[in-house]
């Protein structure tokens, strides 16, 4: 009888020793984001977050995007990073990457579809307007001097705002977690005092992963060239483009990128994904960031100290 | 009451076959079937079926259920990218249509890949 009794107590005591995590999806940004969490938490809060980060986001780029030459704006506190951030993604980059690369890559239809190759007279004076016209700031105003630049922070924000919801969980009293924001997340804490585990998706096959990755209080975000594109004239067309060449970025499949926060590793995994390798590997020395980079003739590269996470 | 040498033995045997009786009581990896729209998630049978969405999201969708599989069989959105994936049916598979914000997917309760999140 009392060998059952402390059999129970064993059994409970056991049972209560394991976290038990649920998975919550939902759309927002433009994808579905994923939040591992436990049982009994509550996230009313945390996708309110994300919901208004992300209006606070689209409705700045969509007043800019869509008002005509000359129009002057004010800049938010949060756009103020934005714009910062973008100008270190631009330096890092050598200048592959720009906030205005939108102005080219909407003609082509993206971020949404549908696509279609632009005409020659339009794609000229896209990449003219570029190359010609720079963010101008007068008096903390932002300038409006050509109708048809266009912004987009997609490469980025989408990271930034993962962050914000993290510190609102934490704010709730969560001590681990998972926010992914359709392939860019963040994982903190740890499950059942293990770190998470992070598959990175081939780029050809959703069920196959090149390569797994132990993290805790780490982010990991992937671009590639396999889930926003289109075919034409055996072409392939992603959306990610190099404002040097003004082109589709074709170096390779797949980037992914490990950093300290969520808005790191999203602009680092596109930023190096417009990068050459010699270039990747000198880059994220110096930014201290862990790269992946899958080729189109199948190589896994791994370089800043990938392999350190895989065990 | 004195504790013995046995009792320590009888409880560590315990200790280890907890996890056994514990697999025995948590189902491991049965799948079931979810549907994620702007409204939120629902879970829908393996029966097979079609579900028309036109009114729960106000788009031309269809999802068919069949055979133990799901997919997206009509959607009115550009790129048609979520009925190409066609059918879904193993663990964490899903055929997502971003601009009518409808996904279907398949979840298991711990998914045999031992993954907890994967980034694309």
């Amino acid at each position: 009888m009392r060998k059952t009794a402390l059999f129970l107590c064993v059994i409970l005591f056991t049972a209560a020793c394991t976290d038990k995590f649920e998975k919550r999806q939902f759309y927002a940004m433009g994808t579905l984001v994923e939040i591992t969490h436990k049982k009994d938490s509550s996230l009313k809060q945390v996708i309110r977050t994300i919901n208004e980060y992300e209006e606070q986001v689209k409705s700045f780029e969509e007043k800019y995007n869509s008002a005509p030459a000359g129009s002057a704006f004010e800049i938010s506190p949060l756009w103020e990073i934005l714009f910062k951030k973008s100008y270190d993604y631009k330096a890092i980059s050598k200048d592959r990457f720009d906030i205005r690369a939108l102005s080219l890559t909407g003609l082509y239809g993206f971020p949404e579809g549908p696509y279609d190759l632009p005409s020659p007279e339009r794609y000229a004076a896209a990449t003219d307007a570029i190359k010609n016209m720079p963010l101008l700031f007068v008096d903390g105003k932002l300038v409006k001097e050509d109708e048809r630049l266009r912004i987009s922070t997609g490469a980025f924000s989408k990271g930034m705002i993962v962050d914000k919801a993290v510190e609102v969980m934490k704010q709730n009293g969560a001590l681990s977690g998972i926010i992914n924001a359709g392939g860019d997340l963040y994982a903190f804490g740890k499950k059942n005092k293990s770190r998470w585990r992070v598959g990175i998706r081939h780029p050809d096959d959703s069920n196959k992963v090149i390569s797994t990755i132990s993290i805790s209080d780490k982010a990991v975000a992937t671009s590639g060239d396999y889930e926003r594109f289109f075919m034409k004239n055996g072409i392939r067309y992603n959306h990610i483009f190099d404002m040097v060449t003004m082109e589709p970025a074709s170096l390779y499949r797949s980037v992914s990128v490990i950093a300290d926060n969520c808005e790191t590793a999203d602009g680092l995994s596109t930023v190096f994904f417009l990068l050459p390798e010699a270039d990747a590997a000198e880059a994220c020395k110096r930014t201290g960031t862990p790269v992946l980079i899958y080729t189109h003739d199948d190589r896994v590269v791994k370089l800043c100290g990938w392999e350190s996470f895989e065990n | 009451m004195k504790i013995k040498a046995a009792d320590i033995v009888v409880i560590a045997l315990l200790f280890c076959s907890v996890f056994f009786i514990k697999n025995l009581f948590v189902p491991s990896g049965v799948p079931a079937l979810i549907l994620v729209t702007a409204k939120g998630e629902k879970e829908l049978s393996f029966r097979d079926q079609l579900y028309d969405l036109k009114e729960e999201t106000g788009h031309e969708m269809v999802v068919e259920v069949k055979d133990g599989k799901a997919r997206i069989k009509e959607s009115d959105c550009p790129n048609q990218i979520c009925v190409l994936t066609g059918w879904v049916s193993s663990c964490g598979e899903a055929a997502v249509c971003i601009p009518n914000k409808v996904a279907v997917y398949v979840r298991c309760e711990n998914d045999n890949t031992g993954l907890d999140a994967i980034s694309r």
